[in-house]
């Protein structure tokens, strides 16, 4: 509680000093974000948070190499990808049957047409192999840029760029004749 | 035709950048399209720092005692550089006090036999600096070990 609006370099300024309880403060932050890349790349909720716990393991084991260069937030995206793309590639999961989880809700006037359209998004994500989602996931729902999300993954950026074209695409359509522009014209 | 062109502009566009002065223009004259890059732009705001998924339970507590039984432990590790910069200046004040005022004084008091107890007051504080860096870097000190008796070996 006490590092609750401190800045992550502050925190891991007093991980390295020696207080360990301020971890719990960027477990807290990017736990949602972590488990999300988990559960992009395993589509299962037990091996999702097996994932999570890892990663931030990983992350605290190995604070001390983080130079403050990037935002931590990144770093920690790049620790929390390339273990699932390992992960993945060693054991294999590609048939593992999807869970429905609920989904994150906003303000009480958005909530329907986002939550509608939201769907919509993810299940144009959701078509992707699982490296290519989380790009997606990291450029509409964590506002990473095709240039950061390129250093992260290492997929070419022109890459990234059609997807996410694609996806932007299938989301204009998908608002022509919704709430959603009722909604703005009003 | 033309404000398909520019709505491809604006699908484009990357995250925090700027948009482009010709598409500002259309905008200001193009109704529909204002209407529907603002919808699009409103959209895609709407997304910013939601989750695809949400965790069903928090899992700090799990983690946190993942990371207490871990072998890790930060405890403000000091660089080498400043370990041997440190000790740089134990030995150079050494040296330097011979040419200062109050080494001329110590000598005037106590007379030409003033090296010796010095030089033991530098051997102890080299000791003593010396016992605080290996219990610092313990775990790195245990990894030389093996290299620094293969080289006494060679010598002797």
């Amino acid at each position: 509680m006490k590092n609750e609006n401190a800045p992550d370099n502050y925190i891991i300024d007093s991980i390295l000093q020696g207080d360990a309880d301020s971890y719990r403060e960027i477990v807290n932050r990017y736990q949602n974000l972590v488990f999300s890349i988990g559960m992009r790349f395993f589509k299962n909720l037990h091996d999702a948070m097996d994932f999570l716990q890892e990663v931030f393991l990983r992350a605290y084991n190995s604070i001390s190499t983080y130079k403050g260069r990037a935002p931590f937030k990144f770093w920690l995206v790049k620790i929390a990808y390339n273990y699932g793309i390992n992960r993945v590639r060693t054991e294999k999961k590609e048939n593992i049957i999807p869970e429905q989880l609920p989904a994150p809700e906003s303000g009480p006037e958005q909530r329907h047409f986002t939550g509608e359209i939201k769907d919509i998004l993810l299940g144009e994500i959701e078509k992707l192999p699982e490296n290519y989602r989380v790009c997606l996931d990291l450029y509409f729902f964590s506002g990473m840029t095709y240039g950061e999300i390129s250093s992260i993954t290492g997929i070419p950026v022109n890459t990234i760029k059609s997807n996410v074209l694609r996806a932007k695409q299938v989301l204009r359509n998908a608002l022509k004749g919704t709430i959603a522009e009722d909604y703005h014209e009003m | 035709m033309k404000c398909e062109r520019f709505i491809n502009r604006f699908l484009e566009l990357d995250n925090r950048s700027m948009m482009p002065l010709s598409l500002c223009l259309h905008m200001l004259i193009c109704p529909s399209c204002r209407k529907e890059i603002n919808r699009l732009r409103d959209q895609l705001e709407s997304f910013r720092d939601l989750h695809p998924y949400i965790l069903p339970r928090d899992m700090s507590d799990k983690v946190m005692i993942a990371v207490y039984e871990s072998e890790e432990r930060h405890c403000g590790n000091v660089s080498y550089f400043k370990w041997l910069t440190v000790g740089f200046l134990i030995v150079s004040g050494r040296v330097l006090f011979t040419y200062s005022d109050s080494f001329a004084w110590l000598q005037m008091k106590f007379g030409s036999q003033l090296d010796l107890p010095l030089n033991i007051i530098l051997g102890l504080a080299v000791s003593l600096y010396s016992i605080f860096f290996i219990l610092a870097n313990l775990e790195d000190c245990k990894k030389i070990i093996p290299y620094i008796s293969d080289i006494i070996r060679k010598f002797s």
